[in-house]
């Protein structure tokens, strides 16, 4: 019993989705009304019918009256009365439907009758036949047919039965063939009773009734159905559609489209659906190529990849502008695209750890230099003195570790203002041109003139340009070129509008990086230089601060010949107006 | 006998505050050097004697050495204050000189800087 409970309560559960539909709800309510239309219109044209059938068999029953009165009217003034009694049954038997004939008196007693049986008898003056004009104080006269008929069941108790009352008026051939009998003052002088079946007409009403209802559930059929068939076309599908797309797109498949099934508003609305998923897929796709989205990894066949990136390994399809396979691009920007992701988070982390343990690390390098420089001032032996400057040393270049980790681990927001550039990098070249390292480089420029003023934090841009131009000058051994460039470039896209960048390259005559290494270069820690001479983290700094301000720095180089470091750097705002 | 400089080395990390006074020792005999290691623990000895050189830390528990500076220079604007610090940032240094410091070290200093950073003030100080 539980069980069959349970079941139906989870018929129940997986059908409420459908009851609490619109459509649904719709058809329930159009139904309602039609039902009540149709149930309505079924009665009353019952009710009609079946008063103009009654009405018909009243009219025949008077006409009957009538008949029996002027046939049996001369009967009455010659009184006789086996005549008058052989008469009404005559014409009792020219129609089935006449059950009865009667002919009261005035006292309301049965003088004649189609039933032999009932002659004699008396009837009340409250009985039906007489209630009709003594209902109230003076008899009536002059009555309508249907005050005059009363509908009963038929004595026999098969069917109904329509009685009909018509009252014999005192003629003047009555009061004065039997004055004893009829006095002149008496008005009416008895009354006929003529009681007809109605079985015909109840067979002819339940005909009726028959067929208004088939024709009445028969429409409700047709029409339910149509309305079901519609509402399932032009509501339903278009909906369940658009309902199913909606919750593709949220779920983040843009790849998902609606069919449009007519012209309609939700043949409009389903085409303005699928055109903002194709943007949204285009978008997602074209973002995920830039940032390689790794939201929300998927594993498939063993390997992570990005799920809602239309460009991870295994998707299928094709990119729309370019027409290249989405398999391609992925392969052809991975190396590249997950490089700096990876070296992005390195730097994050890297940064956050060094923030945390550079102050702690000072104040025990505090002591180190300072007691082993006060004890090299001390010390009188030769080799004493040469370890004690290896101590002091080493401790210096920790103190330049650290710095270099305090300086890299400030990964402050830019605090950009409008900036020319050009005079940036003419201010950077001043001061390193002096130093003894650049006596003998020569340092070219190429700087565009009239370049946009870009929003950038001055001062990070400076320290760029300085740790990119002293690299040069490391690399070069202290003799070569270096050629600085600045120009305007424009990225144009079909997918978004144009994009300006200012792009600062800076090449040198030096060693060059070799291929391997290439990768590694902006990686914290990672020098080519020997262990006194640098950190590793210059470059890595140079790649936050322009990775902090939306740009890109990347690097060629050629072994023996150099290498050229390039800075990209956005247009944006009033600077791109 | 030329006067002392009374000196106050403010920081919570004994090896530091020891280092200074070894320090200042072994360099001169000119120093008198007392040690705290909070700024609320300085400002209460300030009240009971006279400091010529505050040397002081910023990230410390309790108040900062940024708010010891201010303090300082405020109750006493005759005290030589010289800032020393871990972590060290232009910001910090630009903000601490804003606020009075006479001076900005950062760690690790050699003897040498430390002590020759405080000298200059002496001198500035006896002018």
């Amino acid at each position: 019993m539980l069980k069959k409970a349970e079941k139906y309560r989870n018929r129940f559960v997986a059908l409420k989705p459908y009851f609490s539909s619109f459509g649904f709800k719709l058809f329930i309510f159009i139904g309602a009304a039609l039902t009540a239309l149709i149930g309505i219109g079924t009665y009353y044209n019952i009710s009609m019918q079946e008063k103009q059938l009654i009405d018909e068999v009243l009219i025949g029953a008077d006409n009957i009256a009538g008949t029996v009165k002027y046939s049996t009217r001369n009967y009455m003034l010659e009184n006789t009365k086996e005549k008058v009694q052989e008469t009404i049954d005559y014409i009792a038997k020219q129609s089935d439907e006449i059950e009865t004939i009667r002919i009261f008196d005035k006292r309301g007693v049965i003088s004649k009758s189609t039933v032999s049986g009932e002659i004699g008898d008396a009837i009340d003056i409250d009985a039906e036949q007489c209630a009709v004009c003594h209902a109230g104080g003076a008899p009536l006269e002059d009555i309508e047919i249907s005050d005059r008929a009363r509908i009963s069941k038929s004595k026999s108790g098969e069917g109904r039965v329509v009685s009909l009352t018509q009252a014999i008026y005192n003629e003047e051939g009555c009061y004065l063939m039997c004055h004893d009998h009829h006095p002149r003052d008496k008005k009416v002088l008895g009354l006929f009773d003529i009681t007809m079946s109605l079985s015909d007409v109840d067979n002819k009403i339940a005909g009726i009734k028959r067929h208004l209802i088939i024709l009445g559930v028969s429409s409700f059929i047709a029409i339910m159905t149509a309305l079901a068939a519609m509402l399932y076309y032009f509501l339903i599908r278009p909906m369940t559609a658009l309902l199913g797309g909606v919750r593709d797109v949220s779920a983040g498949n843009y790849n998902t489209r609606v069919p449009v099934y007519a012209s309609d508003e939700f043949g409009r609305l389903s085409r303005s659906f699928n055109r903002m998923a194709e943007k949204l897929r285009k978008e997602s796709g074209y973002r995920s190529f830039l940032t390689y989205d790794t939201v929300a990894p998927e594993i498939v066949n063993g390997d992570s990849i990005s799920k809602r990136s239309p460009i991870a390994p295994g998707y299928v399809g094709r990119d729309p502008e370019s027409g290249s396979t989405f398999e391609d691009i992925y392969s052809r920007i991975n190396d590249e695209t997950h490089m700096k992701l990876v070296r992005s988070v390195k730097l994050a982390s890297l940064g956050q750890l060094s923030a945390g343990i550079a102050h702690e690390i000072n104040n025990p390098l505090t002591a180190v230099l300072s007691y082993s420089s006060l004890l090299l001032e001390r010390v009188e032996g030769e080799k004493e003195k040469k370890w004690l400057s290896v101590v002091v040393d080493e401790t210096k270049r920790c103190r330049n570790i650290v710095a270099g980790l305090l300086e890299f681990s400030r990964q402050s927001t830019p605090e950009k203002s409008q900036t020319k550039i050009n005079d940036v990098i003419l201010r950077a070249i001043s001061l390193v041109e002096n130093q003894e390292s650049f006596h003998n480089i020569k340092i070219l420029k190429d700087l565009a003139p009239d370049l946009p003023e870009l929003n950038v934090d001055r001062g990070q841009m400076h320290q760029v340009f300085m740790n990119l131009l002293i690299n040069s000058a490391d690399a070069m051994k202290g003799i070569g070129t270096v050629s600085v460039e600045s120009r305007l470039s424009v990225v144009e896209s079909k997918v978004a509008p144009p994009r300006s960048f200012v792009e600062v390259s800076l090449s040198d005559t030096g060693c060059g990086v070799p291929a391997e290494n290439l990768e590694r270069l902006f990686d914290p820690f990672f020098t080519t230089k020997g262990p006194t001479e640098g950190t590793g983290l210059g470059l890595s700094i140079c790649f936050g601060i322009v990775k902090r301000h939306n740009g890109d720095i990347t690097v060629k180089s050629v072994v023996g010949q150099g290498s050229t470091f390039c800075v990209k750097l956005p247009v944006e705002g009033v600077a791109n107006a | 006998m030329p006067k002392k400089i009374k000196m106050l080395i403010v920081d919570d990390e004994i090896v530091v505050r020891q280092s200074c006074i070894d320090i200042f020792s072994e360099k001169s005999d000119r120093y008198e050097i007392s040690t705290v290691s909070s700024g609320d623990e300085a400002l209460r000895v300030l009240r009971s004697e006279k400091y010529d050189v505050i040397l002081t830390d910023l990230k410390m528990p309790g108040m900062p050495g940024l708010e010891l500076v201010k303090c300082v220079k405020k109750g006493y604007p005759d005290c030589a204050v010289v800032v020393i610090t871990g972590y060290s940032t232009v910001n910090t240094a630009v903000e601490a000189m804003k606020l009075g410091a006479d001076d900005f070290i950062p760690k690790p200093f050699t003897p040498e800087e430390v002590f020759t950073a405080v000298e200059k003030l002496n001198v500035k100080n006896d002018r």
